[in-house]
């Protein structure tokens, strides 16, 4: 940012008059500022300003306001039987994506640590690794959604092999939950390495060593070292995995359109029912301001969490 | 405590040889140093003793038992690194018991250690801080007190000195080879420094390209330099090392010195072919100035570079061929100027030769090394480089 260290008076050239140099400067940073302020501004901060707007006023079948509604469209909200269902179930699914979708990043982490870079097939276990993570989300999908089918899926036909099979995954509330998290885990899971992995790289190669002649078991070395080291890392993760499992709407969409029995609708499908099914925009508007600020706030937290906790080597 | 012994270590790196058959024993107690210029494998050898990496060919002992394949944390050895590797998250006490603790000692047991060692490096006062909080001398301390604490075999040290300023470089020195004589335990110390390397080791092993040039007491290396390299690397400023041809003068046998000037040999040495390179070491304090022997040569003073106690002149001799500088160390309080013209001369037991290729040391002026002819026969194997004393003598110009 040559822009910003040009402000400063030092850098002045002798001869001009100081205020219109300065002047000269602002208009320049705010020319070069305008888009990304505009894109923001079009696109992040009116759509939240409204959705907040929104959420407090009765909205009629096509999202026009009738008139203030208060707190209204919040009670509505949390009066729907569906709610609460559907909390759970987001919950349920983001603890367990999260967790899981974390603690697989952090043992690839391990293991992609150890590869060296020209081992022989390095470049193809990074490439089939990271193929999940780069196939769009609805391609994903409908691959599950092939490979689960009874009797035709190749998940079937290797349980059929194992002497059972027959099973519908998608067909049985639980399981139905579960193949949702272990899509999650498959698609992010090794995007998450990339983060854990950077963040052990980041350790310096002599505190390994150092650890190396200093623990016999390795075991204090992770517990007392290594994952606090890697705790801010982990951190953004987790929150990071958070944000994007309670987002999840894709899969459900393509694989079980919240079904079987509401087992697997989430809060995001949830949110697109309430508005594009049951055209309660106002409640909608009231969930969307709800998450809004939920996850913003998670999310700033965490920021700040980070930046007191990081280690700058 | 325990020896160490390497025997015939060799490492690789893809295609580059680290290390080539390096054969070092270190004796049970001793502050032995790895000295030698960057890149020429000193810290890669301390590598492989510490079990951080394996060696490709060679065998390594520490007492009675053969370490060469065993994991780091098996070997009872400390590490020491350039850059401390302190946990930054812990404090300075958690930092020295970390390898109590990883070993499982009992609570009580873990505390009264790590005081009585933080209180030996004068660290009790900053138990508490995190590394972060701690200078540099201090982290070092922390770091040299996690090795100790664990009253490992061995004590391996990284150039633990290079990241400090230059004061406090010299005092941790000092305290450095106190507590290990206090210890007695068997140190291996990196280093680049020939200024620690001296002051500090009750032996020095200087390594160069992976090989092992001379192992011996600092006196021993830097009287009796086994090579042109140990000479000029060790000693500051670094010893005048000249190209030399066998002359005859009058029929005295002695050194031309490329036309800038000539000292006698000591008739024991063989006849050398006029072809064989030989090389004269004059060390900076042995070239004298002001001294009733006669001047081997004359020069002029280009620079005084005066330091308090001593001085050191560059003095350039005009020779025939080229000219030749001149390192001179003298008294603080001689009347030198730049400018002046002055007589060098030396005492020929102070004048060392070195021959051959690889610039073995053959002795001084004065009489030849022991063992002379082994380095003769080594040196000279591709081709004789010795011309019988009885047969017709090489006539030269002469100065």
């Amino acid at each position: 940012m040559q822009v910003t260290v040009g402000m400063g008076p030092r850098s002045r050239p002798a001869g001009e008059s100081g205020l219109g140099w300065v002047r000269g400067r602002l208009l320049w940073v705010y020319a070069v500022l305008a888009v990304p302020l505009a894109w923001v501004l079009a696109f992040v901060a009116w759509p939240s300003f409204s959705t907040l707007w929104q959420s407090l006023w009765a909205l009629d079948a096509v999202g026009r306001p009738t008139g203030f509604a208060g707190l209204g469209n919040f009670r509505a909200l949390f009066a729907q039987p569906l709610f609460s269902e559907v909390t759970l179930n987001t919950v349920t699914y983001a603890v367990a994506a999260t967790g899981l979708s974390v603690a697989a990043a952090l043992g690839l982490a391990v293991v992609l640590a150890r590869v060296r870079r020209d081992q022989v097939g390095a470049r193809g276990l990074l490439i089939a690794l990271f193929s999940p993570t780069v196939m769009p989300a609805i391609a994903a999908a409908n691959l599950w959604l092939y490979f689960l089918a009874p009797r035709i899926g190749v998940v079937d036909w290797l349980l059929r092999a194992l002497g059972s099979g027959g099973e519908n995954w998608l067909g049985q509330p639980g399981s139905a939950l579960a193949v949702l998290v272990a899509l999650f885990v498959w698609k992010y899971a090794p995007y998450f390495t990339l983060f854990l992995l950077a963040g052990m790289q980041a350790i310096p190669p002599n505190l390994r060593d150092a650890l190396r002649l200093d623990d016999p078991r390795g075991f204090s070395a992770w517990r007392r070292v290594l994952l606090p080291l890697l705790a801010p890392m982990l951190l953004f993760v987790t929150v990071l995995a958070l944000l994007y499992a309670v987002e999840t709407v894709d899969p459900v969409y393509v694989m079980t359109q919240g079904g079987p029995n509401n087992a697997t609708d989430l809060v995001m499908y949830y949110l697109y029912q309430l508005g594009f099914e049951f055209f309660a925009w106002g409640p909608a508007a009231a969930l969307s301001a709800l998450l809004m600020t939920v996850l913003s706030t998670l999310s700033g937290l965490s920021l700040i969490v980070l930046e007191r906790k990081a280690f700058h080597w | 405590m325990a020896s160490v012994r390497m025997d015939r270590v060799t490492k690789r790196f893809g295609r580059t040889t680290v290390l080539a058959e390096v054969s070092l024993d270190v004796r049970d107690g001793e502050f032995l140093v790895l000295l030698g210029p960057s890149g020429c494998g000193k810290t890669t050898l301390l590598r492989l003793v510490a079990g951080l990496e394996a060696a490709d060919a060679g065998e390594i002992w520490v007492g009675d038992e053969r370490v060469t394949t065993w994991p780091p944390h098996r070997r009872n050895i400390a590490m020491v690194f350039q850059h401390y590797a302190l946990y930054p998250h812990l404090d300075a006490f958690e930092n020295i018991a970390f390898p109590l603790r990883a070993r499982g000692v009992a609570r009580a047991e873990v505390v009264q250690r790590v005081r009585a060692t933080a209180e030996r490096l004068g660290l009790g006062e900053v138990l508490t801080r995190k590394p972060s909080q701690l200078s540099g001398g201090q982290r070092q301390r922390v770091a040299i007190a996690r090795a100790i604490v664990r009253e490992p075999q061995v004590f391996l040290m990284d150039e633990p000195l290079s990241n400090l300023d230059a004061q406090l470089r010299a005092r941790l020195r000092t305290e450095l080879s106190r507590l290990q004589r206090e210890l007695g335990t068997t140190t291996i110390y990196v280093t680049h420094d020939q200024v620690e390397a001296m002051t500090m080791g009750d032996r020095i092993a200087v390594l160069r390209d992976g090989r092992l040039q001379q192992v011996g007491t600092p006196a021993d290396l830097y009287q009796r330099p086994a090579n042109t390299f140990v000479a000029g690397f060790l000693g500051a400023p670094a010893m005048n090392l000249v190209a030399a041809e066998y002359a005859l003068r009058a029929g005295v046998p002695g050194l031309s010195l490329r036309g800038q000037g000539w000292l006698p040999l000591s008739r024991a040495y063989p006849t050398f072919s006029p072809e064989w390179p030989l090389t004269v070491g004059i060390r900076p304090e042995a070239v004298e100035l002001a001294s009733d022997r006669q001047a081997f040569a004359w020069g002029r003073v280009e620079a005084v570079e005066y330091s308090g106690f001593e001085s050191v002149l560059v003095v350039t001799a005009q020779g025939s061929q080229a000219v030749q500088e001149w390192a001179v160390k003298v008294l603080g309080t001689a009347a030198v100027e730049v400018g002046d013209i002055v007589p060098l001369a030396v005492d020929p037991d102070h004048v060392h030769l070195f021959g051959g290729e690889h610039g073995v040391r053959l002795g001084t002026l004065a009489a030849p090394a022991e063992g002379l002819e082994l380095a003769l026969a080594v040196e000279g194997a591709q081709r004789p480089p010795v011309v019988a004393p009885s047969g017709p003598m090489p006539m030269q110009e002469v100065f």
